[in-house]
């Protein structure tokens, strides 16, 4: 750490600058920049699935591709997309908002990055080769369940296997990262409860990852001992017990959802006071309310597994745990809406997307407490339905969030405000479409269509002609997304921003010059 | 200032790594090591997944009277499965048995191996519902060992059993379900 202080503003240029920086700054940006790469590319398979399902009957995909899409569709967005996405935001802002000079471990911040491309070139090899007509990728959706992925697993689940380690690696890294810079690297003066609430969100999701990942990890090398080694950890043949599978897979899928979900709680908290401008309501609670929803996500598991058979007590126990999450989500809401009444309010974009995300999170919310209850949940089991909640959650949820914090941030990164006329329009015909994409999924799924199937009962046909047109409509909306990016990254184009970019803002953050310098609070800040 | 010093800050770094490190193998190991062998543990004390409990001793119980035995009469019906790449024939010589709690009966099932390799085949028991574990009590099994047969052959494999007196009165059927495996790599004694 000490010799990174000093003064030494020459750094390598070029492919090397990027390849060897140790710069916070420079690896948020890679993050983000993969993760949107990633988005898109997911964003396709997504399109493709969607080609299929608008009209009954089987078109365009041959069944077993339309599974291969529905999986590495599912993992390219959960670990490509939103979590890089998150971490991304978290380099680049978590030093800013606490005033420190960078990351607490930045070679190892830099390594966790550069694991990605190599993770996910290997399970899109493995779909490159299936297009070429070289065997199958993986195929047993994104959940990968024993024995889909063990037994009749393609032998191409190994490379997903090593994939899947790989980003575990990654996240695992990241999160001790900022776990320790969170509690290190403070400026001084910053009490722990003066922390912005996307930093408290940030320092509660990676205790999620730490204890989390490594149960996945856990969970795919017992597949590659079953598949390659002679043991029977999920065969029944052999002893072991499917089942098992789902249990260790859900003790690491549950609090992961939450993982995708935390960080965008926090810059949701960071954007509302600014534009109603009023301080947050409820800042304790909403710390405390983040932290009960962090520990609880690890005893819910089992309700994504009512129809295994779970005895009457187990269901019951996994329903009412999973109901009383309601409670801390329900206080974070009540605070949203507490702090906007009456407020002051503008409706810049980061706000508009904030909103929308209010809104919308709270309808996945909803459907998620439909969910919950297990005789009900029998019926809903791998419909639409289910699709519908939980894109509820990680699109207009997570991803929502990410749009509004880097709408918030951008003016600070880049030193020029975004084109508004481009942003408003991205906001509104995503708004739009993202509602005729996923609201009538509930209708269908509701009526009895599965998920993960390329084919449906006719009755089924008009619905999912709209829905397909939203999703469409939802993949080009983001190209808008892109061409806001990258005319904000022509420097010398749009208006300048100030230091302090927006009127309410408030931390540490607008206290530094727009855009800010590659190295920033190398003598830490004073908090009064 | 004088706790913010760069060494300090360095150990604190190091020591606060070195603790989520640990945290990060022990639950990586508990995944491995802890999670099957309890979850194994825990199926086989409450009898779900229809894991029965194994007793080493089993006292023959008395039988009921005839009033008794007119009010209890339960039906257990057999079902067989193979694995899929498990080419025998598996089936019960009959389907359903109306039983009275406390008496032992004894039924038989059939099984060829039509391939021409000899081969080794394993029962795997699931009872439905899970309750009927606790008092369903099998004496004697087939899936108690592993099955070989030679190409060709066909036997009638036995099942002794009775149900517990105290089985819940509103059972009135229940269901034994055999899934039949092949082994790759029987164990020789």
């Amino acid at each position: 750490m000490s010799d990174h202080h000093g003064h030494d503003h020459h750094h390598a240029t070029g492919i090397k600058r990027w390849l060897f920086t140790t710069n916070h700054k420079d690896i948020g940006t890679m993050y983000l920049v993969f993760s949107l790469v990633m988005f898109l590319t997911g964003g396709l398979m997504a399109m493709a699935i969607r080609a299929e399902l608008m009209y009954p009957g089987l078109q365009l995909l041959d069944p077993n591709f339309f599974n291969q899409m529905t999986t590495i569709h599912g993992l390219i967005m959960v670990f490509g997309a939103v979590m890089p996405a998150f971490v991304g935001l978290a380099n680049w802002m978590i030093p800013l908002m606490i005033g420190a000079p960078d990351m607490a471990l930045p070679r190892l911040n830099n390594w966790s990055f550069w694991i990605l491309p190599f993770a996910f070139s290997l399970l899109i090899y493995a779909l490159i080769q299936s297009m070429l007509g070289h065997g199958s990728a993986p195929n047993f959706g994104w959940t990968f369940y024993a024995p889909l992925s063990t037994k009749y697993g393609p032998p191409s689940t190994d490379f997903f296997i090593f994939s899947v380690h790989m980003m575990g690696i990654s996240s695992i890294m990241g999160a001790i990262n900022i776990i320790v810079t969170i509690f290190n690297l403070r400026a001084p003066g910053m009490t722990m409860m003066k922390l912005p609430l996307f930093v408290w969100t940030w320092l509660i999701t990676p205790y999620l990852l730490i204890a989390g990942m490594p149960v996945l990890a856990g969970t795919v090398t017992m597949m590659l001992m079953d598949r390659h080694f002679g043991t029977s950890f999920f065969d029944a043949a052999g002893g072991g017990d499917p089942v098992l599978f789902q249990h260790v897979f859900w003790f690491f899928g549950h609090p992961e959802v939450y993982i995708m979900i935390l960080p965008s709680f926090g810059i949701v908290s960071a954007i509302i006071p600014t534009f109603a401008r009023k301080p947050l309501f409820g800042y304790a609670s909403m710390v405390y309310a983040t932290a009960s929803i962090a520990f609880l996500s690890f005893v819910v598991w089992a309700h994504h597994m009512f129809t295994t058979g779970l005895p009457l007590a187990g269901s019951l126990f996994f329903m009412y745990m999973t109901m009383l999450i309601a409670v801390p989500t329900g206080v974070k809401v009540f605070n949203w809406v507490a702090t906007l009444w009456r407020g002051s309010i503008t409706f810049e974009v980061p706000m508009l997307f904030s909103l929308a995300f209010v809104v919308l999170f709270t309808i996945g919310g909803l459907s998620g407490l439909m969910l919950a209850i297990a005789p009900a949940d029998q019926q809903y089991q791998d419909t639409y339905f289910v699709v519908a909640h939980f894109h509820y959650v990680l699109v207009t949820g997570a991803i929502f969030g990410i749009f509004a914090g880097v709408y918030y941030w951008i003016p600070k990164w880049t030193g020029v405000m975004f084109n508004e006329a481009i942003a408003k329009a991205h906001f509104w015909c995503s708004l739009v479409t993202v509602n005729l994409l996923f609201f009538p999924m509930h209708f269908v799924g509701l009526a009895g269509m599965p998920r993960r199937i390329p084919d449906y009962s006719t009755q089924f046909a008009d619905f999912n002609f709209w829905i397909s047109i939203g999703g469409f409509g939802f993949g080009l909306s983001q190209l808008l997304f892109v061409w806001m990016l990258w005319k904000a990254c022509q420097q010398r184009q749009g208006i300048k921003a100030s230091n302090q970019v927006w009127e309410g803002a408030e931390g540490l953050e607008w206290t530094l010059p727009s855009p800010t310098p590659y190295h920033t609070f190398e003598t830490p800040p004073l908090i009064k | 200032m004088n706790a913010n010093t760069p060494s300090s800050t360095t150990q604190k770094t190091h020591r606060m790594v070195l603790r989520l490190v640990v945290i990060v193998v022990g639950m990586f190991a508990f995944a491995l090591f802890i999670m099957p062998p309890m979850y194994d543990t825990f199926c086989k004390i409450t009898g779900l997944n229809g894991k029965l409990q194994q007793t080493k001793g089993v006292a023959i119980p008395k039988p009921l009277t005839t009033k008794e035995s007119q009010a209890a009469k339960v039906t257990v019906q057999f079902l067989t499965n193979t694995g899929s790449d498990m080419p025998w024939i598996f089936k019960p010589d009959v389907f359903e048995m109306n039983i009275v709690p406390g008496q032992i009966y004894q039924t038989h099932f059939y099984v060829k191996n039509p391939s021409d390799q000899p081969m080794v085949g394993r029962a795997v028991p699931s009872i439905s519902p899970e309750i009927m574990t606790h008092y369903l009590k099998k004496i004697e099994c087939f899936c108690f060992q592993e099955q070989p047969l030679a190409p060709g052959e066909e036997k009638e494999m036995g099942l002794r059993f009775y149900i517990e007196k105290n089985t819940p009165k509103e059972i009135k059927e229940f269901t034994v379900s055999y899934m039949l495996y092949k082994v790759n790599s029987p164990i020789h004694p």
